[in-house]
């Protein structure tokens, strides 16, 4: 049998190096959102946005926070947006809106402890009313199944917007934290 | 059997062309590796900084939840190199936090010393001297900025031979305020790679039941 010494003549060079550099397109196009989606996750429960989310939990586990209201809300759309207004005790009124424009908080919810019931709303109907990153922070929680050992009926997520470099016009960013709330 | 080799070898452009990719390819390697370099030295100076910022956010932020504050009071420090904040707290004990924030003279000649520091009355010789200190009377804990980085500058214009330290990681605003009875607090550092959005954000209600 004659064997084939020719070796690869340089079109058939050419359309390996073509066809590896194609797979390595695909493999980065693929592999580059993941890098966004780790960076984004970086402002998701920070230390800043913890002990924001627990002042506001201090605020809804007062005796003056309506709860009928909540109650109601979370039977027909499974949250209900935190307001100072629904405290009923002008001091914790006061100090509730003063704390929350200091702590830059954009939104917060009162939800279930488990978050089964919120996370079965369609995200786009979500998304409408809370915003596409509260949603995506909301779909990166656990469901919290497991009952609390606190005994917490309730959870608090909230949303921070925040500004960094004070150079740059459009450095607006957005920061998550979730609490349980005991009630 | 005689078998016939193939001598003829490969022809100049062949060769040319396997040179110019195997170019292409050193080359994209080589800023790629450049890229991920810096991105671990960014990534390396966020972590220490978020350490930094969590331990020290964590150890205050422990007293002013757990027992509440009940006053606080705001001085320079003695010498003008910063601010002192004395916070009483419910159960009577007191806490007080220093940040220290001298600047050095980041000049790198004497022209420029005489218009970034001797106009703003910097010695040509000062380091930078960052601190923050944190705990009760007398027995406050210091807790030095991470080194993310520093530069040894050449002393001008005092005859020194010697140099002074410029440090990447500064405190580049201190912002303190009590008003409507919220306490709130903020450090903002400033780095050449990670820009100013770092900053130790203390809130806390005053004397609030």
């Amino acid at each position: 049998m004659k064997k084939n010494n020719k070796g690869f003549v340089l079109v058939e060079t050419l359309v390996v190096t073509v066809f590896v550099a194609a797979v390595f397109s695909v493999i980065y196009i693929n592999f580059y959102p993941l890098v966004g989606e780790y960076e984004r996750r970086e402002f998701y429960d920070d230390i800043d946005s913890k002990y924001g989310a627990y002042w506001i939990k201090v605020f809804a586990q007062r005796a003056s926070y309506d709860m009928s209201r909540v109650s109601s809300d979370l039977a027909s759309q499974k949250y209900s947006v935190f307001s100072c207004s629904n405290l009923s005790d002008s001091d914790d009124r006061s100090f509730c809106e003063a704390m929350w424009g200091r702590l830059h908080v954009k939104q917060a919810l009162l939800t279930e402890y488990e978050l089964t019931n919120l996370k079965s709303v369609n995200s786009s109907t979500l998304a409408t009313s809370l915003g596409e990153s509260f949603v995506s922070y909301i779909e990166y929680l656990p469901n919290y199944t497991t009952a609390s050992l606190n005994a917490a009926r309730y959870r608090i997520l909230v949303e921070f917007e925040r500004t960094g470099d004070s150079m740059e016009d459009d450095d607006t960013y957005y920061t998550y934290s979730t609490m349980e709330v005991v009630k | 059997m005689i078998r016939k080799l193939n001598n003829k070898g490969m022809t100049a452009i062949e060769i040319l062309v396997t040179f110019v990719i195997i170019a292409i390819i050193v080359v994209s390697l080589y800023d790629g590796i450049v890229g991920l370099k810096e991105k671990e030295t960014i990534s390396s100076s966020k972590l220490s900084l978020s350490t930094y910022k969590n331990l020290l956010t964590k150890d205050i932020q422990d007293d002013l939840i757990k027992t509440g504050i009940l006053g606080v009071s705001t001085s320079a420090m003695e010498g003008n190199i910063g601010y002192r904040v004395t916070f009483t707290l419910r159960d009577g004990s007191t806490r007080i936090l220093d940040v220290k924030q001298v600047f050095g003279c980041n000049a790198l000649d004497l022209e420029e010393a005489e218009q970034l520091c001797g106009q703003r009355g910097i010695s040509y010789d000062q380091s930078d001297d960052f601190m923050i200190s944190y705990g009760p009377p007398g027995n406050l804990v210091d807790y030095p900025l991470p080194d993310l980085g520093h530069e040894d500058i050449e002393n001008y214009g005092t005859g020194d031979t010697g140099t002074h330290r410029i440090y990447a990681l500064r405190i580049n605003e201190v912002n303190i305020s009590t008003a409507n009875q919220i306490f709130s607090l903020r450090i903002t550092f400033t780095h050449p790679d990670l820009g100013s959005r770092y900053s130790i954000d203390i809130v806390s209600p005053i004397n609030y039941p």
